[in-house]
């Protein structure tokens, strides 16, 4: 596969191109980080590169706590997902149920992701008040952990799918119980999915705004996404450390990424070597 | 291997035991305990450039008496759902909400803050207190804000429009500071010289009524009137007066404006005369200390104030957008008690004046007064003369309701949607229905 | 012995077992809420001494919500953002990730950057662009003054509001449809491409007539979760227009937000809740017998 024909120095320009595409705009908000406020709205292009947003922002916000918050409620969320989604997902895909059973159980999952979040929100915050639980990380992996199921169920039915009937029925033939066929067979061969699914979950729980300022009050549980909206105030928009926040608040996905992408990409080979 | 795979499961389901157990535990509250002290109170208030000056007085006040006061900061576009949610469960967790003068009305109309005088039979204003067409007070036999009223919060953040200009670049053209509209137009006709200066932009989006009301109000119109003797309310939305104010109005969101007027709200009026592309604004009194933080500004100290022009000069109506703070009726009297020291304690004239000095928009005509005297303080001054003038909002409960509908006829007509007068006629239907559905009697 | 009797049972209803946790959750903490709204819109809530009165109104917020020009409005801008923005990126994303299986060198690098734009916090990215767009100090039209060209205002344009919208949508979801059909590329088995290589089928039909038809349940999963996501934008639009100019760039979920709590209606805000559901619910089943028809098959169904 060496050779450098025509299409693939248009495929490795077209690709060249998206990231180009993608970084842009990063690159804009990296810049506006280091730009004094008036800076950022006096329209030139040059400008005198400052730290003053990255000292503003974090002496006036106790980031670093923000930051563990978010960790425990996205990793925590991600966790359990994984764990209800796979089990639910290999049900779902791999045994035999009736079409209506499996139609409701996924029309339901999709008709939870169709609500609108406002429609869990007020009765979530008497909930944790009630439970005691609110304004702490739990209350928000109770709630991530309903807006996260879903996508995660339905992903990972369609990878337990995908995992070929063959080696499973050889397995159960070996004498093999369906707890140990899914937890030795089945979940490694699935782990491209509960990477993608791991990964999904852990993003849109980090970056969850309308519940984290609806189940959390002060620091003591904040997370990153009210703390940047902090920044976007009655009078003001603290664009400047907005931009720092954002780029703080990507680095644990982008750890996420880096380390997810190797299972994404290991899956089925493992599950070879096995079969 | 199928051990380790199984391990692995067990891991992760010990993890999550584990972490749960974790985020219980790390988040215990350790309660306040303290001889004669008050309970801790938290207030739960939105980000804004003036939460620092806050910030300030409540040091002062934890310093002073030893008691906590806990300041829980929300983005602004937060705000009403977590003061909707708190005050709707069966015990609030603040002790102080901040309000919103347009939407004050339905929560102290349902009771779900607490009347002061039921704290504390003794709680009055003072004579220095500014009680902006009483916005704190609710008579609820009438349904409207009034002196007869109860009293259901105390006004912490005065704001109101005042008109900025650039004292430099006005003085070297000649010009004094407006007075009346006709004055503003030639300042902005003398100055505009797209894209490096504009003359004047106005506030098109997030309450742009906010910026009609100035106008309508100055040319004696009214959006809302209510007639004390037979108890009728008016609509005056679709008047020659209100025609007028929206021509106004009109030419100023979008003559001299840049090509994006369509998308300017406070916080981009703000950033342009930051910025020095404009040589004037009104908007509300809190943008003050930032014209002045040359971090943010390029324009400080070139800034100076003035009260907000009219049709002649001595015939204005800057609007008040105040933030007023009160207590939450589902909260034992303890608490209540806890906060309404503290609403006291930051009235007094003292208090006033430190409050302001460390940038907060005060409540007090005194303390506007002895700010004046100070240079540093060049918008206390125009906010002092603005005081006699200043002309309320909406006084009924529905006011978030009629300023929604306000805020998408504007913008249609400001978006060239809409014609001007059919704009206001559908105003005047929407109100008058509103106002009927909420049980009022309109004329 | 009873631990063996356990190991059985488990072994004999794992199927109920594995699923019992997933319904479980849901039952606990979903019922609840949608019963309320449910309940909640066929009432008008007030603020009555102190707490909240529930005065039953039949089915008047539905018939409100039938009149109500600017919901409506908001649902026809969603749906066109939904439908518009959708579609684009899942031919982006889908070209994207083939082309990444494609090469070998820097194959982790392309990944990581495509990923990138959903792991920003949805403000962050409305600043962002915000940062671009701006008409008075935005880089595009600071750029464009650098060669004598004046911008036009891409935020307040009658014209360009919503494509400057929609721009922003695609950068930042075609990650979310990349990562998603990515996972499913990876997962191609390549024994069956290697036979079609042999038997001198070209690239592009091996794509078409082999990878394609197997990534369809998981293109399918990534459209309509996409969709349905898009009816939940919010915060950037919030932050870049407002909904504006005039209504151009209005959705559904700021206006439920609008009503609920800004206008006080929380009966009403419920129905326009059910209706979106059901609407969005409409268009995913649509969506379903469109794959049926286009590809005359039973659909994405084990």
């Amino acid at each position: 596969m060496k050779k450098l024909s025509l299409p693939r120095i248009l495929l490795v320009a077209f690709l060249i191109v998206g990231a180009i595409v993608t970084l842009l705009p990063v690159l804009v908000v990296f810049r506006t980080s280091f730009q004094y406020p008036r800076d950022i709205i006096s329209g030139s292009l040059l400008f005198t590169p400052t730290f003053y947003n990255y000292i503003d922002t974090f002496t006036s916000y106790r980031f670093g706590r923000l930051l563990i918050n978010s960790l425990v409620a996205a990793s925590g969320t991600t966790v359990i997902v994984l764990a209800v989604a796979s089990l639910a997902g290999f049900s779902l895909g791999k045994f035999h149920w009736a079409n209506w059973a499996v139609s409701l159980i996924l029309a339901s999952l999709l008709l939870i992701q169709m609500l609108p979040p406002v429609v869990f929100a007020g009765p979530f915050y008497l909930i944790t008040r009630q439970l005691g639980i609110y304004n702490t990380p739990l209350a928000l992996i109770m709630a991530y952990l309903v807006l996260q199921l879903p996508l995660s169920v339905l992903i990972l039915r369609q990878f337990a799918m995908a995992v070929p009937n063959e080696i499973l029925e050889a397995a159960h033939i070996d004498g093999a119980s369906n707890q140990m066929i899914f937890s030795s067979i089945s979940l490694p061969l699935m782990v491209p999915g509960i990477a993608t699914a791991g990964l999904l979950s852990f993003v849109f729980s980090w970056n969850d705004f309308m519940f984290a300022v609806t189940l959390t009050s002060t620091t003591k549980s904040m997370t990153i996404p009210v703390g940047i909206a902090n920044f976007s105030q009655d009078f003001q928009v603290l664009y400047g450390n907005i931009s720092v926040a954002a780029a703080f608040a990507a680095i644990p996905g982008f750890l996420m990424v880096i380390f997810a992408q190797r299972y994404v990409t290991r899956g089925l080979t493992i599950g070879a070597i096995k079969g | 291997m199928r051990f380790v795979k199984k391990s692995v499961f067990i891991t992760m389901l010990l993890l999550t035991v584990g972490l749960m157990v974790f985020a219980r535990g790390s988040t215990e509250q350790v309660p306040a305990e303290g001889g004669e002290r008050l309970p801790a109170i938290s207030i739960l208030i939105n980000e804004s450039p003036w939460l620092d000056a806050f910030r300030k007085i409540v040091d002062v006040y934890e310093k002073e008496t030893g008691n906590e006061v806990e300041i829980v900061g929300n983005p602004y576009s937060a705000l009403l759902t977590r003061i909707t949610n708190t005050l709707t469960a069966p015990e609030s967790e603040f002790d102080i909400v901040i309000l919103d003068e347009v939407w004050s009305n339905q929560f102290y109309d349902g009771e779900l803050v607490a009347c002061l005088t039921d704290i504390d039979p003794d709680f009055a204003f003072d004579e220095g207190v500014i009680e902006y067409n009483w916005a704190t007070r609710w008579d609820h036999e009438l349904g409207t804000n009034a002196e007869s009223g109860k009293i259901y919060s105390v006004p912490i953040n005065g704001n109101m429009q005042i008109l900025y200009y650039r004292s430099d670049l006005l003085e070297e053209a000649g010009f004094e500071p407006p007075e009346t509209w006709d004055d503003v137009f030639r300042i902005a006709e003398y100055f505009y010289d797209p894209p490096n200066m504009y003359g004047m932009v106005g506030r098109a989006t997030g309450r742009p009524d906010f910026g009609l009301q100035a106008i309508l109000h100055s040319l004696g119109g009214y959006l809302l009137d209510y007639d004390t003797n037979d108890r009728t309310w008016d609509v005056g939305i679709n008047k020659p007066e209100a025609h007028e104010a929206l021509d106004i109005y009109l030419r100023l969101v979008k003559q001299y404006s840049p090509d994006d007027y369509t998308n300017f709200g406070q916080a981009q009026m703000i950033s342009l005369m930051q910025s020095g592309r404009v040589p004037m604004i009104y908007t509300v009194t809190a943008a003050a200390p930032n014209f002045d933080n040359p971090a943010v500004s390029s324009v400080a100290g070139l800034v100076n104030a003035t009260v907000v022009p009219g049709p002649r000069p001595g015939e204005h109506a800057p609007t008040t957008g105040i933030q007023p703070f009160a207590i939450p009726n589902n909260l034992p009297d303890d608490r209540k008690q806890a906060a309404l020291t503290f609403l006291e304690w930051v009235l007094q004239p003292e208090v006033q004046v430190q409050f302001g000095k460390f940038g907060g928009i005060v409540t007090r005509q005194d303390a506007w007064e002895t700010l004046a005297e100070d240079p540093k303080f060049w918008w206390a001054g125009a906010v002092a003369d603005s005081t006699p003038y200043a002309h309320g909002q909406i006084r009924v409960t529905v006011g978030g309701r009629i300023f929604s509908v306000l805020e998408t006829l504007l913008r249609s007509v400001v978006a060239g949607d809409t014609e001007p007068a059919e704009t206001l006629r559908r105003a005047e239907v929407e109100i008058h229905t509103i106002m009927e559905a909420a049980g009022y009697v309109v004329k | 012995m009873s631990q063996r009797n356990l190991y059985r049972i488990i072994d004999d209803n794992f199927k109920y077992i594995a699923i019992a946790p997933v319904i479980i959750v849901l039952v606990l903490l979903v019922l609840m809420p949608v019963g309320r709204l449910f309940a909640t819109s066929f009432t008008e809530v007030k603020f009555v001494s102190g707490g909240l009165l529930f005065n039953p109104v039949g089915f008047i917020n539905y018939l409100t919500a039938f009149k109500d020009a600017i919901a409506a409005r908001a649902l026809l801008n969603t749906t066109l953002l939904a439908l518009i923005s959708v579609s684009v990126e899942v031919v982006i994303a889908v070209v994207l990730a083939l082309s990444v299986g494609y090469i070998k060198r820097g194959n982790t690098f392309f990944r990581t950057i495509f990923i990138f734009p959903m792991l920003l916090p949805p403000i962050a990215i409305g600043v962002m662009w915000l940062m671009i767009y701006d008409f008075n100090y935005g880089v595009l039209n600071s750029v464009l003054a650098f060669f004598g060209v004046r911008g036009p205002a891409w935020l307040a344009n009658n014209m360009l509001a919503f494509p400057s919208i929609i721009i922003v949508d695609i950068w930042h979801w075609t990650s979310f449809v990349f990562l998603i059909v990515l996972a499913g590329v990876e997962t191609l088995p390549h024994e069956l491409s290697e036979s079609g290589r042999i038997d001198g089928a070209t690239e592009l039909q091996i794509i078409r007539k082999i990878q394609l038809p197997i990534l369809r349940p998981i293109i399918m999963t990534a459209i309509v979760t996409r969709t349905i996501f898009a009816f939940k934008v919010y915060e950037q639009i919030y932050l870049l227009t407002d909904g504006g100019p005039g209504n151009r760039t209005e959705v559904i979920s700021s206006y439920i937000m609008r009503v609920y709590f800004n206008e006080n209606r929380m009966g009403y805000a419920s129905a326009l809740s059910v209706l979106t559901l059901i609407f969005i619910a409409a268009l995913v089943l649509f969506f379903y017998q469109l794959q049926k028809r286009v590809f005359n098959e039973r659909g994405g169904k084990a």
